[in-house]
């Protein structure tokens, strides 16, 4: 398995001098194995990606999966030129809306309407074919793909690529599941048991994020915060750099990379995190990386 | 189309709109970024439709559930508020574009009323008989959820089901009626649509036999409960009134729950508050 970061920052693309070693685009990675070759998540670094894709010679050929549908996962799409290439092929997975009982393909063609963008995607050259990600497991040529439904304000995933006796997770935005009344005026007024049984609830559900992860070779995981910026953002759905520390010991994944940096973070405050927490991670036994644009991981 | 089994089951598929009464309240809380989640909560389980709505999605098999949830506060906590409050907010536009349409068949206000009153006889059953103070809440849901089935087939054939409320003035033929008309009935309908939805089966239970209990039930306290409220209310002719009255008890019911008849006198000297009490909630 052969990974690239093409975007690597949360929330809003932060170009400029402040962002130019760890890079500014929103985010974007693509995972060649198994004859096909995967791009996770369309954010602004789709851009780069494309053009890679373009110059690898045509026709192109891609699956595209979508976490979910943020501004910052798919903003780039538009920018995607194979797409608008004729002979190109393409199939683009992710979550349907839930909510509003849209299919993926009805979510991404929101952002092309007319009054947004100038091309809808229904004009697009290449085939595409939107697929609403519902299965649990399902397989893509030969490689085989896991989802796991995280903790998000929108249906957002993370998915399990493995192939080969290799596997790797890029997750979307993910928030631990939390107790939203324990400790809170509500919970105050609640029975003592119910609070506990939702204590419960609540750790079952993070039980289920690191039983997915467990014992992954690689793991791109959500690090938008430390833990004090975490205490004024609760609710907004992103990990913080100390909880994944956990999680990635909990569930002995072999390598971890800190991504959706938040756009706050400039090189300087990255590159000191990331010295610290590589140096926790070494001691508890396993690598740890910060997530820069054209970082490449073989597997 | 034909009004059968499958294309009800079809037609389920479809956009089912909350109601009317609670519409204002849920736009109001959606549009706060700080709406606390109790709240939420509290005017979720004022509209059957929304709960049940909430409840498919957390039953889903994302959530991989060991057993079934039937509390909307575990829905709020597994399934995030941003979609909760957003799945409320889709609901509750769609019910003020088809307002029009929902009170052809019935009063919404009436049904809504009828609801209410179960939903709090239910709880108040439930506390006097000293349930688990954590499924409390659940039997008022329950008893609020009742005639999910009977606002279903309203929505989705409301010319058919406008003819069968005029066939049957007494309408205590209700079910007799739909029957002769359709081979179906709002029990039936609303058994398939929590059972399409995922909900917990006490909650299907409930939907099918809250009218006619049968001696063998799998959730027997819920679904008597929720009979014996069901009874207590159109008796009193609180709200929607779909049966002839008055509805007999069976002494049986009351054994089984270890009640007396006194109950009804009990939570009718409370019920008056409860709408009122509900009310305000929403308006505020």
């Amino acid at each position: 398995m052969k990974i690239k970061f093409w975007g690597v920052r949360g929330s809003v693309p932060v170009p400029g001098e402040s962002t130019k070693i760890y890079g500014g685009n929103t985010s974007c990675v693509s995972c060649e194995t198994g004859g096909e070759f995967f791009i996770f998540d369309a954010g602004t670094g789709i851009r780069g990606c494309g053009d890679y894709l373009m110059k690898k010679g045509l026709p192109a050929s891609a699956v595209i999966m979508i976490s979910h549908t943020h501004w910052d996962h798919i903003q780039g799409f538009p920018f995607f030129i194979p797409s608008y290439i004729p002979g190109n092929k393409f199939k683009m997975y992710g979550p349907p809306s839930d909510v509003q009982n849209l299919s993926i393909r009805q979510v991404m063609e929101l952002q092309t309407k007319y009054e947004y963008f100038p091309v809808h995607i229904n004009q697009l050259g290449a085939e595409i074919e939107y697929i609403d990600c519902v299965d649990e497991h399902f397989s893509i040529g030969g490689v085989n793909i896991s989802t796991c439904r995280l903790n998000h304000p929108v249906t957002c995933f993370a998915y399990k690529v493995s192939h080969g006796g290799k596997n790797f997770i890029y997750a979307g935005d993910h928030e631990p599941f939390r107790n939203l009344y324990r400790d809170s005026a509500e919970g105050a007024e609640m029975d003592e048991d119910f609070l506990a049984e939702l204590d419960e609830n609540t750790e079952e559900q993070n039980a289920r994020i690191v039983e997915f992860c467990r014992g992954v070779d690689l793991a791109i995981w959500d690090a938008q915060y430390t833990a004090e910026e975490y205490q004024s953002k609760k609710g907004w759905g992103h990990s913080w750099y100390e909880v994944d520390l956990e999680l990635a010991k909990k569930a002995g994944i072999k390598h971890l990379i800190m991504d959706h940096h938040d756009p706050l973070s400039a090189d300087d405050i990255l590159a000191e995190r990331e010295k610290k927490y590589q140096a926790l991670a070494a001691e508890a036994g396993f690598s740890l990386d910060f997530s820069r644009e054209g970082l490449e991981i073989n597997l | 189309m034909p009004y059968t089994l499958e294309t009800v089951e079809k037609r389920l598929a479809d956009n089912i709109p909350s109601l009317s009464p609670t519409a204002a309240k849920v736009m109001q809380l959606a549009n706060n970024m700080n709406c606390p989640p109790a709240e939420l909560t509290r005017v979720i389980k004022l509209d059957p439709v929304l709960s049940a709505k909430v409840l498919k999605l957390v039953n889903s098999s994302y959530f991989s559930l060991s057993t079934k949830v039937a509390s909307l506060e575990k829905a709020v906590i597994l399934v995030g508020l941003n979609t909760i409050k957003n799945l409320a907010l889709s609901a509750a536009v769609l019910a003020q574009t088809t307002a029009k349409g929902q009170a052809r068949v019935f009063s919404i206000e009436s049904f809504w009323k009828h609801s209410l009153a179960v939903g709090v006889t239910a709880k108040f059953i439930a506390l006097k008989r000293d349930v688990p103070k954590k499924v409390v809440e659940d039997y008022f849901v329950a008893g609020m959820m009742h005639q999910l089935g009977l606002l279903v087939e309203g929505q989705l054939y409301p010319e058919e089901m406008q003819r069968i409320l005029l066939t049957a003035e007494a309408l205590g033929l209700l079910a007799v009626e739909e029957a002769e008309l359709h081979g179906l009935n709002h029990c039936r309908i609303g058994k398939m649509l929590g059972e399409r939805w995922g909900l917990s089966s006490d909650l299907v239970e409930v939907l099918e036999h809250y009218r006619n209990p049968p001696p063998e039930l799998e959730h027997k306290e819920l679904v008597l409960t929720v009979y014996l409220a069901y009874t207590i209310c159109t008796n009193n002719e609180v709200g929607l009134v779909v049966d002839d009255i008055p509805i007999d008890v069976d002494p049986v019911v009351y054994e089984a729950l270890g009640l007396s008849p006194e109950i009804e006198e009990e939570v009718m000297a409370v019920m008056e508050d409860e709408i009122r009490k509900a009310t305000e909630f929403l308006r505020a």
